[in-house]
């Protein structure tokens, strides 16, 4: 649906953009993650067709955004970092004239705008200035903007930046039910925790350069393959009573446990090999020991980890 | 949206896939969004009613103060009505030049600001639908005010002196204005990163060019009027009353109808596509918008010259004719600031768009390109040039044409003009060759200068090449004897073939050596002009060249890794659709 082939971006003398290939499919969450200045803003601004790349090709459905934007720009809903709004209209308004402006029929506009409006949740809100809305408020409107003309992929610049942690995750749940819907999702961010949890496939960006791309799970494989030292997974077990059971019955299976506080509080850590399959493998032999499992959390910080190890930290 | 999951069932958003712009933009049948949300938010604002009713009460008591000191003067009612009328539009006139272009700036600027503008580009509005709804919502802001002032032009009607017609006519030509002011506001605010930066351009500019309107259009114009129609009453707007008393004819026609169609049509034309061509994409195709207006431009002013100097007695077209090659170098030197921005070959955009659309030679010979722009500016040139020459050479000779046009042949104008208009027509058109090859050059360096640099150089170089000479002159006078023979010293100066015209070849002594110096200058000038046109031509095609290579290789080896994606993607596809082997028990 994406394609993103030897990317180059120059602003005058300075080269922001360096041969950035990857590829996201139909139906995927792509994350774009990189530290200030990497050049996501300005990957995203050429994808979005608001600039032209000064080498290389960008295709979005198959069009060439530098050959045919027009045709590229009533396929994607573009929302900026920090995107302005009209104050002076109400919600309603402020979608009914960006269905106008996206030439959705006259006779359909309505609908159209109620549809959006009950996707995401501003039906209170119908009637409120837009200049009376809370910073989430506003973003929620912007993704509603984004959506009247029913785009095939959404490209997102920071979504959830400057978002309490309530909106962000009702922004996130709303970007996992557009994917069910079948919309293709292109966000950057710099929040690494929410884009492992809905994120398909990622892509570092530092300096310029895409220095991994793909799923999650492939990218953390091919980087312990690469070190040769394939790295344990780590998981917080909670059981009732003593967590010294779990140490008895998976320390036998090859399993590091560490018991976390004190042992009649029941958590403990455990470091194992393998992956999911491995790790529900585990749970089960502690089920049929008879050890009275009551929660599981496995590590949520594999991207934390890749981006740590794939970045220098350095800026452009 | 609750972090469970949603309470509702969300439906689809109902699946309304926008339709392509039509064909010519615009909406039929409905207003453009643009417009209605611009008023909407423009009449919530809760200082509006305070803001008109303050300007209602300044105008008010201007005119009560202007009336007040007529009345001292004027020996009738219907007099002091007239003063009356001349101040209400004065004001009026000088309200729409301030305030138009300020609230057409505000318009663009504070969207850019508020980073509103680019969500608008990314939809199906095109650039030239929001310049339009731009301007007419600026427009109708604007307009709002005029009109409520207008109950104020009551009261010189009331006065007498002032007619229905000249009040109308007085209100059209604010109205006019006010849409020429609108028009710069928008096309400096297109361009200005900042709201501060385009007001700031938006109020100075027509601050600065009212005296030069006032001056020409009113005070000259009132004098030129006056000479030709000497019933005519009024003041400096004289052309309400005008259209009152002339009668109507073929003088009516060109001096009433045509002039200023041209005068205030063609400017607002200009900063409508000057606007539509700064909002659009960096690769959009800004050039044949703008080459299309110089085109029109050029045909208008020459047929209206034309058609002025075989109205005009026939020892005035000549002079007329010199008017339209001073207009034509204004003209070139515009030509060439353009020029002086154009890419050396249209964007892969554009190229794309003319192969789908399957433009014609001409769609693309006004299209982006240095070659391009430079043969047109050339063309435009000449053509205008020899338009204006010969209207005024038929104006000033007896004929069949002249009394075709009504008018019997009055004296017919000496020799000497002739002389002296086709040493101004040299001038123009060579100099204007100069300036085209000079902002090829600039484009064609090899380390090119920004476009806004290039375009303040080819202005300033033509300033120079104007001012020099004539000091140089001055200098030479001081130290040689005969004064006339340090003023040839000047022939280099576009001004020089003005100056020799308004002289008629006599002002400095010999006219053999005058003409000799005024021919060789513009020989120089053009020979550096052609060859600076032909360096820039021979770079220009090499740079094309090297970047149509470079986007050929790098198109063929996208497609090589396209067609192996797609192979990959169909074997894995393959792969999926296999269906699994049954587990072994």
């Amino acid at each position: 649906m994406i394609r993103v082939r030897h990317l180059s971006h120059r602003f005058g003398d300075r080269t922001v953009l360096r041969d950035v290939s990857f590829h996201v499919r139909k139906g995927e969450i792509f994350g774009f993650i990189g530290p200030n200045g990497a050049g996501k803003t300005t990957t995203i601004r050429v994808m979005a067709t608001l600039l032209e790349p000064t080498s290389g090709r960008v295709e979005i459905d198959d069009i060439d955004v530098a050959v045919d934007p027009q045709a590229v720009r009533r396929r994607i809903g573009y929302m900026a970092d920090n995107p302005g709004v009209y104050d002076r209209v109400t919600v309603a308004e402020y979608l009914e004239f960006f269905a106008a402006a996206y030439r959705v029929p006259l006779g359909e506009r309505t609908t159209t705008v109620n549809a959006v409006v009950d996707l995401t949740d501003l039906g209170s809100l119908r009637d409120r200035l837009v200049a009376e809305l809370s910073k989430g408020m506003k973003q929620r409107l912007q993704l509603a903007r984004t959506l009247l003309h029913d785009p095939k992929v959404l490209i997102l610049d920071e979504p959830a930046s400057d978002l309490d942690p309530r909106a962000r995750i009702e922004m996130r749940d709303l970007l996992l039910e557009l994917r069910r819907m079948g919309k293709t999702i292109f966000l950057s961010s710099h929040i690494l925790s929410e884009l492992s949890d809905m994120c398909t496939s990622v892509g570092i960006l530092e300096k310029g350069r895409l220095v991994a791309a793909g799923p999650v799970d492939a990218i953390g494989r091919a980087l312990d393959q690469g070190s040769g030292d394939a790295r344990k997974r780590r998981a917080r077990l909670r059981v009732l009573g003593s967590s010294l059971a779990v140490a008895d019955v998976l320390g036998a299976k090859g399993v590091d446990v560490e018991i976390l506080g004190d042992a009649t509080a029941g958590l403990c850590g455990i470091a194992y090999d393998g992956d999911d399959a491995a790790l529900a493998q585990l749970v089960k032999t502690l089920v049929e020991s008879g050890v009275p499992l009551i929660g599981l959390e496995p590590e949520r910080n594999e991207l934390e980890r890749i981006f740590l190890e794939v970045t220098r930290g350095e800026v452009q | 949206m609750s972090a469970q999951g949603s309470q509702h069932e969300h439906r689809a958003p109902h699946s309304t896939r926008a339709r392509p712009a039509p064909r010519g933009g615009g909406f039929i049948g409905e207003p453009n969004p643009l417009l209605v949300r611009e008023l909407r938010q423009s009449l919530r604002l809760p200082r509006l009613p305070w803001t008109i009713a303050a300007v209602v009460v300044v105008v008010g008591l201007s005119m009560l103060a202007i009336g007040s000191q007529a009345s001292q003067a004027s020996r009738s009612s219907a007099e002091l009505g007239s003063t009356l009328f001349q101040g209400f539009l004065a004001v009026m006139l000088v309200y729409v030049a301030l305030i138009g272009p300020a609230t057409a700036a505000t318009a663009i600027a504070s969207e850019r600001e508020g980073k509103t503008l680019e969500p608008l580009l990314l939809t199906s509005l095109s650039a030239r639908d929001i310049a339009r709804g731009k301007f007419v919502a600026a427009y109708a802001a604007l307009g709002l005010q005029v009109v409520a002032m207008l109950p104020l032009a009551a009261i010189p009607f009331l006065f007498g002196g002032v007619g229905a017609v000249e009040l109308v006519v007085g209100v059209f030509y604010v109205a006019a204005f006010a849409a020429a002011a609108v028009g710069l506001g928008l096309a400096v605010a297109s361009r200005a990163h900042t709201l501060r930066s385009a007001l700031a351009v938006a109020v100075v500019l027509p601050a600065c060019s009212l005296p030069l309107f006032f001056g020409t259009a009113s005070l000259l114009g009132n004098d030129l009027a006056k000479r030709r129609w000497p019933f005519l009453s009024g003041g400096p707007f004289w052309w309400s009353a005008a259209y009152a008393s002339v009668p109507f004819g073929l003088d009516y026609v060109l001096w009433l109808i045509v002039w200023p169609l041209v005068a205030i049509g063609l400017p607002i034309w200009f900063f409508y596509v000057v606007a539509a061509a700064n909002l659009g994409g960096a690769s959009e195709d800004h050039s044949t918008p703008v080459k299309r207006w110089y085109v029109a431009a050029a045909l208008a002013l020459s047929l209206a010259i034309d058609f002025t100097c075989l109205r005009v007695e026939a020892s005035n077209a000549p002079t007329i004719a010199a008017t339209g090659m001073v207009l034509t170098l204004f003209v070139a030197v515009a030509m060439a600031a353009t020029i002086a921005g154009e890419p050396l070959l249209a964007s892969r955009l554009v190229r794309a768009r003319w192969e789908r659309t399957r433009s014609s030679a001409l769609s693309r010979g006004l299209g982006p390109g240095l070659v391009r722009g430079v043969g047109l500016g050339v063309v435009v040139t000449l053509a205008m040039a020899a338009a204006c020459f010969a209207g005024g050479t038929v104006g000033a000779a007896q004929g069949p044409l002249r009394r075709l046009v009504g008018w019997t042949a009055g004296d017919v104008a000496s020799s000497g003009s002739s002389l002296a208009l086709t040493v101004l027509a040299t001038y123009v058109v060579m100099y204007s060759i100069f300036l085209f090859g000079f902002a090829a050059l600039l484009r064609t360096r090899k380390r090119p200068i920004e476009v806004q640099p290039a375009r303040v150089w080819v202005v300033a170089v033509a300033l120079l090449s104007a001012l020099i000479p004539w000091l140089l002159s001055a200098i030479v006078a001081g130290l040689v004897d005969d004064r006339s023979k340090a003023l040839l010293v000047a022939a280099p100066s576009p001004v020089f073939g003005l100056t020799a015209y308004v002289a008629q070849m006599s002002f400095a002594g010999d006219e053999a050596a005058q003409v000799f110096a005024a021919f060789a200058a513009s020989l120089a000038w053009g020979s550096l002009g052609l060859v600076m046109i032909g360096v820039s031509w021979e770079r220009a095609r090499k740079a094309n060249a090297k970047t149509l290579a470079a986007e050929g290789s790098e198109q063929e080896q996208l497609d090589e890794e396209s067609d192996e994606d797609a192979a990959e993607e169909e074997a894995a596809e393959q792969e999926d659709a296999k269906p699994s082997p049954p587990p072994v028990k």
